[in-house]
């Protein structure tokens, strides 16, 4: 059974997000620049790992929005197919647990100088994260109320997995959920995921 | 700027143009196409409003994505997520534009201004909270007493005839029952 998004739920969640982005900018910038351990990542490096995993969609989808054709009726819901259900539900975090262990792609490694950085730097990426939050959520509000096409493009890790935009913004956002979990025990100085 | 909209919804304040020029410069028209949220759950409800035109639904989302209505706003009525609007916390719940809508908004500056500018409003608060309460506990005591057939009779009494130009599955959440359940009593009766 495939399951089921709903561009509501997804909104709250990326709400959600914002908030606990917002109170973590407001830490001190040595704590988001210190890694717990000396292999795991910062909270930056994390925040800016998000943004680039965003930004591997970002053309793809945009392409496809601009091709709306007009405002058609609000759709409350919309129905994942089988490979990304699958891989979708395996991938926040459940029960406080990552329950799917990922090896992340070298293409999507941060490539931060933690040493180096100013306050400048440091509220850039914040802000491109804020920026990438905001971008999906208002590709939500365009789905949820403009007919869009539903045809599938490759994922971010090839023809293996093949997405449309609602999946994509799914699979983007349980990312998300899944960082900012890891986010959270990297400003609690835990172990990361 | 709507003189008479905003003294009706006001009542009993006496509010005078001179004497009250602060409060009727406060506010700002604001539109919203159907569908469109005035404020998303998770985010900090911003202003206070007084319904020109339109319907809008207050609703919450259950864990697996079902919404539940708690209320409506319409033409002269007070709208916005209250306790987000004064506790300046995120929204538990989404506030929805049913119809194209038109309101006047007053940010949360303005609104505690008004507190401090003209100590009647300290009346006006009382009462509208009073009424605010009353009216929560009487919907809570009519989910838990009343029976469907029930339920849906005294809504219909008092329910405004534009609400009824909404989608039936918000107002069946509201009554706690099933659109298809609402459908067949708005059907016994018409």
């Amino acid at each position: 059974m495939g399951l089921v998004l709903r561009p509501e739920q997804q909104i709250q969640r990326i709400n959600r997000l914002l908030q606990q982005l917002e109170d973590t900018a407001a830490r001190d910038a040595e704590v988001l620049k210190s890694r717990a351990k000396k292999d795991s990542w910062s909270p930056l490096e994390i925040m800016k790992h998000m943004s680039v995993a965003h930004q591997a969609y970002q053309e793809k989808i945009r392409t496809q929005l601009s091709m709306k054709t007009g405002l058609g009726a609000l759709k409350s819901e919309f129905r994942a197919a089988g490979i990304p259900s699958f891989l979708i539900r395996r991938f926040p975090p459940i029960e406080g647990k990552i329950k799917l262990k990922m090896k992340t792609m070298k293409q999507f490694e941060p490539q931060l100088h933690l040493s180096e950085m100013n306050e400048t730097e440091l509220r850039e990426v914040v802000q491109e994260l804020k920026d990438c939050l905001e971008e999906l959520k208002s590709w939500v509000h365009t789905y949820r109320t403009e007919t869009i096409s539903l045809s599938k493009f490759n994922s971010a890790i090839g023809a293996v997995v093949r997405f449309n935009i609602p999946e994509a913004c799914e699979f983007i956002l349980c990312h998300n959920e899944r960082h900012f979990f890891q986010l959270d025990r990297a400003m609690n100085k835990k172990e990361g995921t | 700027m709507h003189e008479e909209i905003l003294k009706n919804a006001f009542r009993p304040l006496s509010l005078d143009r001179e004497k009250h020029a602060r409060f009727f410069q406060c506010w700002e028209e604001r539109e919203f196409p159907k569908g469109s949220y005035l404020t998303e759950a998770g985010r900090t409800e911003q202003f206070f409003y007084v319904v020109l035109q339109g319907v809008q639904a207050i609703y919450i989302l259950t864990r697996e994505g079902e919404k539940k209505v708690i209320g409506f706003s319409y033409d002269g009525s007070f709208s916005g997520v209250y306790d987000s609007f004064l506790k300046e916390k995120p929204s538990a719940y989404f506030l929805e534009a049913m119809t194209p809508s038109r309101l006047l908004a007053m940010n949360k500056v303005q609104y505690d201004q008004l507190f401090e500018l003209y100590p009647e409003f300290d009346r006006w608060g009382r009462l509208v909270h009073q009424e605010l309460l009353i009216g929560r506990v009487q919907r809570e005591i009519e989910l838990i007493t009343l029976s469907a057939k029930e339920r849906f009779q005294v809504f219909m009494d008092r329910c405004p005839e534009q609400l009824l130009q909404i989608p039936q599955k918000y107002l069946a959440s509201y009554l706690n029952m099933t659109p298809e359940t609402f459908s067949r009593m708005r059907a016994s009766i018409s």
